[in-house]
């Protein structure tokens, strides 16, 4: 009799170690297992679906209050921000208006042709010629200019594709109101970003709010904005996205551009 | 009746008066007070560069790190390499805006490379000790200051100590390329002159060339070659 009591316990302990055990996902001190299930698919489905809206939509404008955290020296986190303005005319047309909390002014547009760059208080303002579509556009002047455009991936048509293939872990947090919208709170993991998206939970797809932590960063700084005005049918005339240089504004170089100049002058010099 | 009326007149006279001085004085302690009301120029020394100020997804737009992994050493690891590389474009900033100081400072160094020699039999017997002691009095100094002065030195890494280093590793002519920020050209000891070359324009110190441009989203001063003609 106690053999068979021991011999049941000893089995269904097998049983539980082998098959039972290991389907549960398991944390520990925070650290995620990788074999658990990561990825919540309908938060997924509705992140994708959230970007894919916007890139199929021909034109549209938003107002971003944004910030950022910047860290110094001493260790302390300083947060600016500002508010963001963007209108976007698809496949190759964007302006954006930053005006910083300081009330400094920046301006990014591009034409289909050019990029232009300015500070509108230093009076200066600089160009690039880039023939191409948005994402073409963003992708250089973010990673060959080395330049800030914040939210510019959201505006990217290829940034859905670039989640699907990043994100690693993530799901649905809760629901929550912003700015008087009811949104679906989802979060993810990058290995580089996690970020947190408020998308609304009727109607059209909109984020409403966006967090981004730069968790492999001294500092782990954070960049958040929350984003409202949508719409959709923005009054956009060509003239917006013209860029004409206030009088006497003087014009710069992008600072990789010129290195760039630089070294094909030198190794023209050392030609000859 | 009449009474009456001198009564009002003296209430009304009373209350503009009363009202007036109220409003001087407010005005006088916004003005004079903790600075609300006031315009305050910004505390260039604060940093406003980072990878969140990006606002980007793509590690290649803010520069990843290592895998968090063991996320005490690889964040002790990735700071010290940013201070390092701030260090390394202050040293720059600072040989690129004080030419001047930064030969006087390799010339005091030769002499005391010289006087350090003759000496340095007397160095080892007697004052080892003394160097001790010193070395521990200007760390205690420093951690003072540091305690006494936090919202003083937000500016990266700055120390007091690396006042001296920068001119030690001014050796070498400034780079074409170097980047310079505005605050470090405005503080440069010569006053630059502004020629215009083919609608660009040269800013000269000594003889060093500079062009503006962006960098991270920022106006800084690029080191040049001599401009066509100059």
């Amino acid at each position: 009799m106690k053999k068979t009591v021991l011999g049941m316990l000893l089995g269904s302990l097998i049983v539980f170690v082998v098959f039972v055990f290991p389907a549960y996902p398991q944390t520990e001190e925070g650290v995620e297992v990788k074999d658990a299930p990561r990825i919540d698919p309908e938060s997924m489905s509705d992140l994708v679906e959230s970007l894919e809206f916007l890139s199929k939509a021909g034109s549209f404008s938003f107002t971003a209050e944004q910030e950022y955290d910047a860290l110094q020296g001493n260790g302390q986190k300083i947060e600016f921000g500002g508010v963001h303005k963007l209108a976007v005319v698809r496949p190759d047309k964007v302006r954006s208006d930053i005006v910083s909390r300081d009330g400094s002014k920046k301006l990014f547009v591009f034409d289909g042709k050019d990029i232009y760059y300015s500070d509108i208080d230093d009076n200066v303002y600089a160009s690039v010629p880039r023939p191409g579509d948005i994402n073409q556009a963003i992708d250089y002047f973010t990673e060959d200019l080395q330049m800030p455009l914040p939210l510019g991936q959201l505006i990217s048509s290829d940034v859905s594709e670039w989640v699907k293939k990043e994100i690693y872990a993530g799901g649905f947090v809760d629901q929550a109101t912003i700015n008087g919208v009811l949104c679906d709170h989802l979060a993810f993991r990058t290995e580089n970003i996690d970020f947190q998206v408020w998308i609304a939970a009727e109607g059209d797809p909109l984020q409403m709010r966006l967090v981004i932590d730069y968790k492999n960063a001294p500092g782990e700084p954070q960049f958040r904005a929350m984003l409202k005005d949508w719409n959709f049918k923005p009054e956009v005339s060509d003239s917006l996205f013209v860029f004409k240089p206030a009088e006497n504004m003087q014009k710069i170089a992008f600072a990789p551009v010129l290195r760039t100049e630089i070294k094909t002058e030198e190794k023209e010099g050392g030609k000859k | 009746m009449r009474t009456g009326k001198k009564f009002i007149v003296k209430l009304l006279l009373f209350t503009v008066i009363f009202v007036f001085l109220v409003g001087t004085l407010e005005t006088y302690a916004r003005g004079k007070g903790s600075g609300r009301g006031s315009h305050r120029s910004a505390n260039r020394n604060i940093s406003r560069q980072g990878p969140a100020r990006t606002g980007s997804m793509k590690s290649s737009d803010f520069g990843s790190h290592s895998s968090r992994s063991s996320s005490r050493n690889v964040q002790r690891s990735s700071s010290h390499t940013g201070s390092q590389a701030q260090r390394k474009q202050k040293a720059q900033d600072y040989k690129a805006a004080n030419p001047d100081k930064a030969k006087d400072f390799q010339d005091k160094r030769a002499d005391n490379a010289g006087d350090i020699q003759e000496n340095r039999q007397d160095w080892k017997d007697t004052n080892r000790e003394d160097w001790q002691d010193y070395g521990d009095k200007a760390r205690n100094d420093r951690q003072e200051f540091y305690d006494d002065n936090e919202y003083y030195r937000y500016d990266d890494d700055w120390e007091w100590g690396d006042n001296v280093e920068y001119p030690v590793g001014a050796m070498a002519a400034v780079a074409v390329g170097t980047a310079l920020t505005v605050s470090a050209f405005n503080s440069m000891t010569c006053n630059p002159t502004t020629v215009y070359v083919n609608g660009v324009a040269y800013y000269q110190c000594g003889s060093t060339w500079y062009n503006q441009a962006y960098q991270q989203g920022d106006v800084v001063y690029v080191v040049v070659d001599t401009p066509p003609g100059y």
